[in-house]
């Protein structure tokens, strides 16, 4: 493993240093076109490249964009879904929550604190435990997503806290897509239905767009662990405690230059896994998920060169997790214990984009958040007993600034950085600098330098119910990173990006086992990965869209000087689209494989292989949508590493299950 | 657009070096599609007239909006660098949504947002915008100037009307190298 390692590594630089030789002696300088007449511009001989995969030649970051259209060709049911056919992602699923490793890094039980999610600009991660909710507790319904941009590595300079490996932006529907009444339901596999109503209309000069979803799951009927084989945990059959539920709003009204948006989400998870050592086989212990906001913005160009936003909002998260565990006093008895959290915060963000001629685009921001409440409490029902009562506030206030510069007309450099002053744990700052260069025609090298930082949280650092052990002096952790990519077009149509990057990290917030059997949050010294990524992008004249990627990581604990836990050294990724009737027939592939996966207990879960496979047919009656999707076709049996919540090996995953589904719309498209 | 052949792309990590030495026949004669384009562009602006109530000063710059359309802004950014229209700078701005056009002197709409472009234009009424599309349609729907591409050359057609209306005057050079000019 290590000699390959170091030979694909080698052969990547001597395989640049020969490109870059051939560049250097065959450029010639690119005549000023500006200055042609309209004439000469006629008669010149042209080549075009498709949007799509030129734009990411553009970026100052390694970005990934997903439309409307590719989730419905391929089907795909929640943001998990989408991120795990990605270059070096890959997801876990604890049958509670979805969490997402990038780049070989995944801390059990983090709750993607180090992943930012957004929706259309508003931050998601909620102000207890940070998470990014990508499962199906994602409060947000995928039929509304218009776009999908992700962006690889430290974007810490733009966005502050927890913008370490990745920041999810999710764009919505805008009355131009959602025009009258558009409705969509579903049926799939373990009892599964979802409903969705949305309506969209504009009445000048007002836009209005109103949705409302409610998803059910009865998931699997029986699940075994192994684990709990014995006849008093009715012989390891955990029976109907796989049930989902979310229900979500949406609305957006838009007027002039102001737009206010309004979302709530609810899930309700039964655990199966007998989480936190509670009973086994016990339906009493699940756990609920909602969060809420209010956000209105304003957008306004003044005067032809400034172009204003800002944002003021409010937010509020609850959870609320009932764990059942036998009494202490009597043991034909139960003792729920009863988790909350309650969050609550506001905040406001002015950001002041101006273009300065001589190529310059500079971008100004400011951001102020208040943490009204971050509180926990835990109860124990029999007897009845306070455990945890934990109220906190804090605040957060940030400057940063952004300077795109086109230094001439094949290279752009992109600089960032960003302070943040936190109430509770003192300050931050961030820098970034990105450097592209075009030397030729369909090629792009970008260096990408970035250091991100995250504080800890309020459940890192107060949350002490045993067995979990408080650590109020946690500090925040930093990462430094430093990418090398290199986009090349073969053709118009196909295109080769090979990444290499390097991770460090110091400080890192994770779980620690003492020997006493609890667990602690504790700076661990220091993390480091480096790894390698390669990713074809085709088009074929007859409309197949394919794109592959592998992607080889090794990742290490510094101190221990062993391979960290939760990280596949080898990741692949297969996907395909194929157009059988133009526009109206698609049929869709996505392919993902993991690696090894060492857990945190130290045992193995062994690599895999999922297919997924999708139909679409589109515009049946010019307002019918019909698609239908298998996945894991192929019935692959396979597992996820645990999160330190649960006393399994692993997580066995669902095996081959379908979905059929229909949406209808009032508009035709 | 020329479809790879499978052979290639299964060797072709392997064979990337090697690949990467191969010259492209006849790179001097041939341009990028975008790069031509935002010459023509740049040109446009250079051969119309916006009326007075289109600028608030005699040294207010032109903006050159794109539509969600990050690397045709980049490319026009590049090639209008130091540029002046008499005494105006230019600037190319990216735009994300249309309300946002009210304020561009010129629009270009790539051919992805061929949908939404009657609505575009409905809300472009009565403001001093010049439309500039990539589809042959674009023209007839409404649009002011829309690129046309001929065995591998940029052309383009004018719709004379849409522009008058418009208040915006176009230079009569301009039109006779239009290759259709809808009056």
């Amino acid at each position: 493993m290590k000699l390959s390692f170091s030979r694909l590594l080698r052969t990547l630089t001597t395989a640049i240093s020969i490109f870059t030789a051939g560049v250097s002696f065959g450029q010639q300088p690119a005549p000023d076109l500006s200055e042609a007449s309209l004439e000469e511009l006629g008669s010149i001989q042209v080549y075009s490249a498709s949007k799509r995969m030129q734009s990411a030649g553009e970026a100052p970051a390694s970005v990934t964009v997903i439309s409307a259209d590719e989730i419905q060709k391929h089907g795909y049911r929640t943001l998990a879904d989408i991120l795990r056919t990605l270059r070096s992602f890959y997801v876990t699923y604890d049958r509670i929550y979805s969490s997402l490793g990038v780049r070989g890094f995944a801390r059990p039980g983090d709750f993607n604190t180090r992943i930012l999610l957004l929706v259309d600009g508003h931050r998601l991660n909620d102000n207890i435990y940070d998470e990014a909710m990508l499962g199906t507790e994602l409060p947000i319904d995928l039929d509304l997503i218009q776009r999908i941009e992700i962006v690889r590595g430290p974007v810490s300079s733009l966005y502050g806290s927890n913008a370490l490996f990745a920041v999810i932006n999710i764009m919505t529907k805008g009355t131009d897509i959602v025009n009258g009444l558009d409705l969509s339901t579903e049926v799939a596999s373990f009892k599964t239905y979802k409903t969705r109503a949305s309506y969209g209309r504009e009445l000048k000069p007002i836009k209005l767009l109103i949705s409302g979803s409610f998803y059910s799951s009865r998931g699997q009927n029986q699940i075994f662990y192994p684990e709990f084989d014995a006849p008093e945990t009715n012989n390891g059959i955990a029976t109907h405690l796989d049930d989902d539920q979310l229900g979500t709003a949406f609305s957006v009204i838009s007027s002039h230059d102001f737009t206010l948006e309004a979302l709530y989400g609810t899930r309700e998870k039964g655990i199966p896994t007998a989480a936190y050592e509670t009973v086994f086989n016990d339906p009493g212990t699940r756990a609920t998920d909602s969060h809420g906001y209010a956000d209105l913005r304003y957008e306004h160009t003044f005067r032809g060169s400034f172009d204003v936003s800002a944002r003021a909002f409010y937010d509020r998260y609850n959870y609320q997790g009932t764990y059942i565990y036998s009494s202490q006093t009597d043991p034909r008895e139960t003792n729920p214990n009863l988790d909350f959290a309650d969050g609550r915060w506001w905040g406001t963000e002015l950001q002041l984009r101006t273009s300065v001629p001589g190529n310059n685009r500079v971008t100004l921001g400011a951001e102020y958040r208040n943490n009204l409440r971050q509180n926990q409490t835990n109860y124990d029902l029999r007897p009845r007993s306070l455990l945890l009562d934990d109220e906190r506030q804090s605040f957060v206030a940030a400057l940063w600034m952004q300077d795109e510069i086109a230094v001439n007309s094949s290279v752009a450099l992109n600089l960032g950085l960003r302070y943040d002053y936190y109430s509770a744990v003192d300050s931050s700052a961030a820098p970034r600098a990105a450097l592209i260069w075009k030397p030729r025609h369909r090629t792009a090298l970008k260096t990408i330098y970035g250091e991100a930082f995250r504080v800890p949280n309020v459940y890192e650092k107060y949350y002490s119910i045993p067995p979990n052990v408080a650590n109020p002096s946690l500090r925040p952790e930093r990462t430094r990173s430093a990418e090398f990519a290199w986009e090349q077009g073969i053709s118009d149509s196909f295109w080769i990006s090979v990444s290499a990057f390097h991770n460090s990290l110091k400080d890192l917030i994770t779980q620690q086992s003492l020997s006493s059997g609890s667990f602690i949050f504790e700076n661990l010294q220091r993390v480091q990965s480096t790894g390698i990524e390669f990713e074809v992008r085709g088009q074929r004249s007859n409309g197949l869209e394919s794109s592959g990627s592998y992607s080889l990581q090794d990742s290490e604990d510094r101190d221990s000087g062993r391979a960290l836990s939760n990280s596949p050294r080898q990741i692949a990724k297969l996907t395909l689209c194929q157009p059988l009737l133009r526009k109206v027939l698609f049929a869709s592939l996505d392919a993902q494989y993991r690696g090894r996966v060492t857990t945190f207990a130290g045992a193995s879960v062994s690599p895999f292989a999922v297919v997924n496979v999708a139909l679409l047919n589109r515009n049946l009656g010019k307002h019918l949508d019909i698609s239908g999707g298998v996945y894991n076709l192929f019935d692959a049996k396979y597992s996820d590493p645990p999160s330190t919540a649960v006393s399994l090996q692993s997580i066995k995953q669902d095996g081959r299950s379908f979905q059929l589904k229909v949406a209808w719309k009032s508009g035709v498209r | 657009m020329t479809a790879p052949r499978p052979s290639r792309a299964r060797r072709v990590l392997l064979g990337l070096a090697l690949s990467l030495l191969h010259r492209e026949p006849s790179r001097a004669q041939r341009f990028d599609e975008e790069q031509v384009k935002a010459a023509y562009v740049y040109n446009f602006a250079k051969f119309a007239e916006w009326p007075a109530t289109a600028f608030t000063a005699a040294n207010d710059p032109i903006r050159m909006c794109v539509l969600n359309d990050q690397p045709f802004q980049s490319q026009l950014m590049r090639t209008i660098k130091d540029k002046r229209i008499g005494d105006r700078v230019v600037l190319a701005v990216s735009i994300q949504n249309p309300e946002q056009a009210r304020h561009c002197h010129l629009l270009f709409i790539n051919s992805t947002h061929n949908v939404e472009v009657i609505r575009l234009f409905a809300s472009l009424q009565g403001s001093s915008v010049l439309t500039v599309g990539e589809t042959a349609s674009f023209v007839d729907r409404g649009g002011i100037i829309s690129f046309v591409t001929q065995e591998g050359q940029v052309h383009f057609q004018v719709n004379h009307k849409a522009a008058t209306e418009s208040g915006i005057r176009l230079s009569s050079r301009l039109l006779s190298v239009a290759r259709r000019v809808i009056e």
